[in-house]
C-alpha cells in the first residue's frame, strides 16, 4: 500500500466511501435541483399568474438589471452592509469579553455559563415581540424606566433616528451569547501547557492574552465571525416584526427587500435574481473569511 | 483481524444509518400511502357520483364510506376561533371532517398561491384579505361561485358581496364576504363629547384634547399597510383617488398633499403608535382619537372608548365622499379543490345568518344586514348598527393585482414624510412615480 | 486588591445578568398577567398572576401536539446531520482525494449555507410537490438536514483539523481498526465541538419558521413557531398573555437539551488528556 507523506493513517476505500458520501449526497440532492431552478427561473418573468395560466417568458437579465437600478434595492444593501458590520464587530468583542470574562474567573460557573446562554436560546419571532412591547413609545417598559430618570420617552422603533440601533440592539442581545458560546468552547480545548510554560516565565495574564489567548483564538474566531456575518446578512424576522422595515426604508434588509418585492407575491423572476444577487454580495463581503479559512482547511496539505 | 473490525464499523454505521432513515420515514411513508389510498378513494367515489348522474340511489354509498376531510385555510387568530365554533353541526349532518389551518396574514397568502399550482389542492376553502381579490383571481385560485349556481344574497351587505364579484362589483360571485372588517373612527368618551363629522372638526377637538393636556390624535405610522390604511381614509375624504382610470398615481394632487399635511398636522395633536399601544392608549383616555379596526376593541365593549363613521367630508359644508376602508376578509371555494359541492355547502354554512350569530361570540364580525342588527346581539355588541353604517359608506382600496407593491412604496414615502426627511409634495411625488412603476 | 478585584467582578456580573436576563423577565411577567392588566399600562411587577396563559395554549391551541411534531422533527434531522455530518467533515479533514473533492465539497458546502432560504424554499416545495409528498414530514426534515448539514460539516472540520495526528497513527500501528481511531479518538476529543454545534443545529431546527411555513400544510403536523407566529396579526390586538406563555414552554426543551449538552461539554473536556 503506498503511504502518503501527509496522511499518516492508512485509509479503507470502502470505508471512506461510506463515511462521506451520505452527508454529500443528501447536501447535492436538496440543493443541486433547487439552485439550478433559481438560476434558471431568474431570467424569466414567472409569477403565480403566469404559473397557473402559462405565459411564462424568458426576459434575459432584466430582473438583475431593474434590481441594480432600483434605488431601493441599493439602498437595502447599504441597510444590510452596515448592519452587518456592525452587529457582527460588536456582537464579536461583546461575545469574547464575556468569554474571556467567565474563563479567566479561576473557576468557571456552570450556572453562569448557562445563564448567559439564554438570549440565544429564545424562541426569536417570541423573543422579538417581547422586545415590541418593551421599546413601546407608549406604556413600553423601557420608556417607563426613562421616566423613572426624568428621560422624555423615546419612540424607539418609530423615530427614524432610533429604529435602526434598536433592530441592531435586540440582534446584539440575541447573538452576542452566540459569540461567546463558540469562543468558549474554543478556549476550553486550548492546551493548558502553553500558559503554564509562560506563567513560568514570568509572563503577566495581559501578555498571556495578549501573546497565547488572541492568536489561539484567531481561527476558531474567524469561523464564528463567518457564521454570524452569513447570518446576519440575511435579517430578516426581527425587521419584520419590529419595523417593517420603517421608518423610511431606514430598516429595510436585503432579505426583507425581496420578500416584499418578490417572495410575497410569489414573484419568482424577481426573488431568484435577487437572491442571486444576495449570494454573489455576501460570497464577496465573506472573501478574506473564506479565504482563510479555505486555506486552513484545503491547502495546508 | 483488523479487516473484520472495520467490516464489524462499517457494518454497525450503515444499520444505525439505515435505521435512523427509515425512522425518517416510516412517519412519511405511512403518510404517503394513505394519501395514495385516499387519492384512490376519490377517483372512485368520483365514479360512483359519475354513476350515481344515472342513478340518485347510488349516492350515498360514498358517504358511508371513509369521512371527507376539507380543509379550510384561515388567518389565524379570532377567524380560527369563529369557524372552530359553528364547524360540529356541519360535521355532523354532512359525515365530513373540518381542519381548519391557521396561519399569520402574509403566510396565508403565500400557501394558498402555492397550494393553487397543485393540480389537486390541499385546501378547499380559503380566506382572503380583500386586496388579494384582483391577484387571486386573476391566478384562477378560486371557482367560480355564479357559475356553480351561486345566487345573490341580498342579505349580505352589498359592499361586502361586490368584493368578492370579479370585475369589482359587477361580474361574477367568486368569494363570500367571511368577516366584515371596516375602518371606524375610535375615540375615547371621556375625552370627546361631540364626535366630529369633518376632519377639520377632528383636527380641531384634538387639539383641544392638547391643550388640556392628553394626546389629541394619534396614528398609526408604521410603514407598510399600517400607515397607508391610516391615511387613505383621510385623502379619500377630501375626494382623492389613489389612481385614475388609466392606473396613473394621483397620489401627489393637491388634495393628496393637502391630506397629508393634515395628517401631519394630526400627528403633532399626539403620538404615532404600533396598533397595540394605540389601542391601549384611547381605551385608557390616555388618547382622544384615532382609526382602527373593529376587532381590536371587541373584547373591551365596557371601556370608554367607541366607535364611529370615519368623517367622508373636510369641512362641514363641503362634500361627503364614502372614505371608511374596508377590509373584509373573503372566503372561497378553490378551483382544484377536490371537494368542491361539499365545500360550497359549507361556505354557505359558514356565512349563513345562523353561523354568523354565533361566530360573533367567538370574535366574528358579521357581514349581514340582520345579524347586525339583530337585537339580541346589538345589546350585547353596541357597534354592530355603527359597523353596518360604515360598511355601508366604506370604500375599497384599488382593485389591481400589484396593488400591494403599489401599498408598499407608498407606504415607505409616506413614512418619510411623517418622519420629517421629505416635505408633502416631495413624498407624494415620489410616491407616484413609484407607484406608476410598480403597477404596470 | 483580591477583595476588590471580586466586588468588580461581582457588579459586573450582575450587570450582565440584568442585560441577559430583562427581556427574559419580561416575557415571564407579561405570561402570568391576567388580561385586563395586559391591554393598558404595564407596571413593572405583576399585579395579577394567572396561570390561564398556559391553559388557553393547550385547551384552544393543541399546543402538546405542536411539542410532539417540533420534537420529531428537530430530533430525527439533527441525529441524521450529526451522524453523517461528522463522518462526513472526519473524511474530508483526513483523507486525500484525488480529484479535489475536499475543495469542491467545501466550497459547495458553504454555497448552501449562504444561499438565502426563500430563495430554495419554492424549488423544494415544488420538487416535494412533485414527488408527492408534501403532505408528510419529509419535506420539513430535509429542509432542516439542509439548514444544519452546512454547519456542522464545517464546524466540526475546523475541530478535527485542529487535532493532533500522532495519536491516530500510533493507534492504528496498534491495531485499531479505521472506525475505532473515529469513534473512539477522534469523537471523545471533539465533544466539545459536537456539544456545540449540536446545540447551534437543535436550536435553528427548534425555531426553524421560514421552511416549516410553507411546508407544512395540514394542522396536525403544525411546529411550535408556526403556531406561535398566528397569535399575532396587524388587525387584532397581539394576545401577549399567551405569546409569553408560549415563548416560555416553548423554550424548556431547548434548555433541557443545552443542559444535556453541557454534560458532554464537560466531559470532553476532562477526557481530552490526549493533549501533546
Amino acid at each position: 500500500m503506498e503511504k502518503k507523506r501527509t496522511q499518516l493513517v492508512d485509509h479503507n476505500r470502502v470505508f471512506t466511501n461510506v463515511m462521506v458520501w451520505p452527508a454529500l449526497i443528501i447536501l447535492l440532492l436538496t440543493s443541486l435541483l433547487p439552485i439550478i431552478y433559481v438560476l434558471v427561473t431568474s431570467l424569466t418573468d414567472m409569477t403565480l399568474i403566469t404559473m397557473n395560466r402559462g405565459g411564462t417568458q424568458w426576459v434575459g437579465l432584466k430582473n438583475y438589471i431593474d434590481a441594480i437600478q432600483d434605488k431601493d434595492f441599493l439602498h437595502s444593501i447599504w441597510v444590510t452592509v452596515k448592519f452587518t458590520l456592525l452587529a457582527v464587530v460588536t456582537e464579536t468583542i461583546f461575545g469574547t469579553l464575556l468569554a474571556l470574562f467567565l474563563h479567566g474567573s479561576g473557576r468557571p460557573s456552570k450556572l453562569l455559563r448557562t445563564l448567559f446562554l439564554f438570549p440565544m436560546l429564545c424562541p426569536p419571532i417570541t423573543i422579538t415581540l417581547i422586545w415590541q412591547t418593551m421599546f413601546s413609545n407608549s406604556y413600553g417598559i423601557l420608556n417607563q424606566i426613562l421616566g423613572v430618570f426624568g428621560i422624555a420617552p423615546v419612540n424607539w422603533l418609530q423615530d427614524i433616528n432610533t429604529a435602526f440601533y434598536s433592530v441592531l440592539w435586540v440582534d446584539i442581545w440575541q447573538y452576542a451569547p452566540f459569540v461567546f458560546l463558540l469562543v468558549y468552547v474554543a478556549l476550553c480545548q486550548m492546551p493548558q501547557d502553553l500558559h503554564e510554560a509562560a506563567a513560568l516565565d514570568g509572563a503577566n495574564s495581559f501578555q498571556r492574552l495578549r501573546h497565547i489567548t488572541l492568536p489561539y483564538l484567531a481561527k476558531p474566531m474567524t469561523v464564528v465571525i463567518l457564521l454570524r456575518l452569513i447570518d446576519t446578512f440575511r435579517l430578516f424576522d426581527k425587521v419584520n416584526v419590529l419595523t417593517k422595515g420603517g421608518p423610511y426604508n431606514s430598516t429595510r434588509t436585503i432579505t426583507m427587500y425581496i420578500y416584499q418585492r418578490g417572495y410575497n407575491d410569489l414573484d419568482i423572476g424577481v426573488t431568484s435574481a435577487t437572491s442571486i444577487l444576495m449570494t454573489l454580495l455576501i460570497l464577496l463581503i465573506a472573501f478574506p473569511y473564506i479565504r482563510s479559512s479555505f486555506k486552513q482547511m484545503v491547502q495546508r496539505r | 483481524m483488523v479487516l473484520k473490525k472495520v467490516k464489524r464499523g462499517i457494518v454497525g454505521l450503515l444499520a444505525a444509518s439505515l435505521m435512523i432513515s427509515a425512522a425518517a420515514c416510516g412517519g412519511g411513508s405511512k403518510d404517503t400511502e394513505e394519501t395514495t389510498a385516499a387519492a384512490e378513494e376519490t377517483t372512485a367515489a368520483e365514479e360512483t357520483e359519475a354513476d350515481a348522474g344515472q342513478e340518485e340511489t347510488a349516492a350515498p354509498a360514498a358517504d358511508s364510506g371513509e369521512t371527507v376531510t376539507i380543509s379550510i385555510a384561515a388567518r389565524g387568530g379570532s377567524h380560527v376561533d369563529a369557524i372552530e365554533s359553528v364547524k360540529a353541526d356541519f360535521e355532523a349532518a354532512h359525515n365530513c371532517k373540518i381542519e381548519v389551518s391557521g396561519y399569520e396574514a402574509a403566510d396565508l397568502k403565500k400557501n394558498i398561491m402555492l397550494d393553487s399550482t397543485k393540480p389537486t389542492g390541499n385546501f378547499d376553502l380559503v380566506m382572503a384579505d380583500d386586496p388579494w381579490m384582483p391577484e387571486f383571481t386573476e391566478a384562477q385560485i378560486f371557482l367560480n361561485l355564479t357559475e356553480a349556481g351561486y345566487e345573490a344574497d341580498s342579505d349580505l351587505v352589498q359592499q361586502c358581496l361586490d368584493i368578492g364579484k370579479v370585475p369589482y362589483g359587477e361580474g361574477d360571485q367568486y368569494a363570500l364576504p367571511f368577516s366584515g372588517n371596516v375602518m371606524f373612527l375610535f375615540y375615547n368618551k371621556d375625552l370627546v363629547s361631540d364626535v366630529p363629522t369633518d376632519w377639520n372638526a377632528v383636527l380641531a377637538a384634538a387639539e383641544q384634547v392638547q391643550a388640556d393636556g392628553n394626546l389629541g390624535y394619534v396614528i398609526r405610522g408604521q410603514q407598510g399597510n399600517p400607515i397607508v390604511s391610516d391615511w387613505l381614509p383621510i385623502y379619500w375624504a377630501m375626494g382623492g383617488e389613489v389612481f385614475d382610470e388609466n392606473w396613473e398615481a394621483q397620489v401627489n394632487s393637491e388634495k393628496g398633499i393637502a391630506a397629508l399635511e393634515l395628517y401631519i398636522k394630526l400627528l403633532e395633536t399626539g403620538a404615532n403608535y404600533e396598533k397595540n399601544d394605540l389601542v391601549a392608549a384611547v381605551s385608557d383616555g390616555k388618547a382622544a382619537m384615532s382609526l382602527g379596526w373593529p376587532s381590536w376593541y371587541v373584547s373591551g365593549s365596557e371601556a370608554s372608548a367607541a366607535y364611529a363613521v370615519i368623517p367622508g367630508k373636510v369641512d362641514a359644508d363641503s362634500e361627503t365622499y364614502p372614505a371608511g376602508m374596508i377590509g373584509n376578509w373573503m372566503m372561497g371555494v378553490t378551483g382544484n379543490s377536490g371537494n368542491q359541492e361539499l365545500a360550497i355547502e359549507l361556505l354557505n354554512y359558514l356565512t349563513s345568518a345562523e353561523s354568523q350569530k354565533i361566530m360573533a361570540d367567538a370574535g366574528g364580525v358579521p357581514t349581514r344586514e340582520s345579524v347586525l342588527t339583530d337585537a339580541e346581539l346589538v345589546e350585547k355588541y353596541p357597534h354592530f348598527p355603527t359597523l353596518l353604517e360604515a360598511t355601508k359608506a366604506s370604500k375599497v382600496r384599488p382593485r389591481h393585482t400589484n396593488w400591494s407593491k403599489a401599498e408598499e412604496v407608498l407606504g415607505a414615502e409616506l413614512s418619510a414624510a411623517v418622519s420629517g426627511v421629505k416635505t408633502p409634495e416631495e413624498a407624494l411625488a415620489a410616491a407616484a412615480e413609484a407607484m406608476n412603476d410598480v403597477i404596470k | 486588591m483580591k477583595p476588590k478585584r471580586k466586588v468588580w467582578r461581582g457588579i459586573v456580573t450582575a450587570l450582565l445578568l440584568i442585560w441577559t436576563f430583562f427581556p427574559i423577565y419580561w416575557m415571564i411577567s407579561l405570561a402570568i398577567r391576567g388580561n385586563e392588566e395586559l391591554t393598558s399600562a404595564l407596571s413593572f411587577f405583576p399585579k395579577s398572576f394567572t396561570f390561564e396563559h398556559f391553559r388557553m395554549l393547550f385547551v384552544k391551541h393543541h399546543f402538546e401536539q405542536a411539542l410532539w411534531n417540533s420534537f420529531i422533527v428537530t430530533a430525527i434531522s439533527l441525529i441524521i446531520a450529526l451522524i453523517v455530518g461528522l463522518a462526513c467533515s472526519y473524511i474530508l479533514v483526513r483523507v486525500r482525494f484525488r480529484f479535489g473533492l475536499r475543495k469542491v465539497s467545501f466550497f459547495w458546502i458553504l454555497l448552501v449555507r449562504v444561499l438565502p432560504p426563500i430563495a430554495f424554499a419554492m424549488p423544494l416545495y415544488f420538487i416535494f410537490n412533485y414527488l408527492q409528498l408534501s403532505e408528510t414530514r419529509l419535506p420539513i426534515i430535509v429542509a432542516h438536514l439542509l439548514i444544519n448539514l452546512p454547519l456542522i460539516i464545517w464546524f466540526t472540520m475546523t475541530s478535527i483539523d485542529s487535532l493532533a495526528q500522532g495519536i491516530e497513527e500510533s493507534a492504528q500501528i496498534d491495531g485499531a481498526s479505521e472506525w475505532q481511531i473515529y469513534s473512539h479518538i477522534i469523537l471523545p476529543q471533539i465533544y466539545p465541538s459536537i456539544a456545540a454545534v449540536g446545540m447551534l443545529s437543535f436550536m435553528a431546527s427548534w425555531n426553524e419558521y421560514l421552511y416549516a411555513v410553507i411546508f407544512i400544510q395540514k394542522r396536525d403536523l403544525f411546529t411550535l413557531p408556526l403556531l406561535l407566529s398566528t397569535m399575532n396579526s396587524e388587525q387584532e390586538l397581539t394576545q401577549w398573555g399567551q405569546i409569553g406563555a408560549g415563548g416560555i414552554i416553548s423554550m424548556i426543551p431547548v434548555l433541557i437539551f443545552v443542559i444535556f449538552a453541557q454534560r458532554y461539554l464537560i466531559a470532553g473536556l476532562s477526557s481530552g488528556g490526549v493533549k501533546e
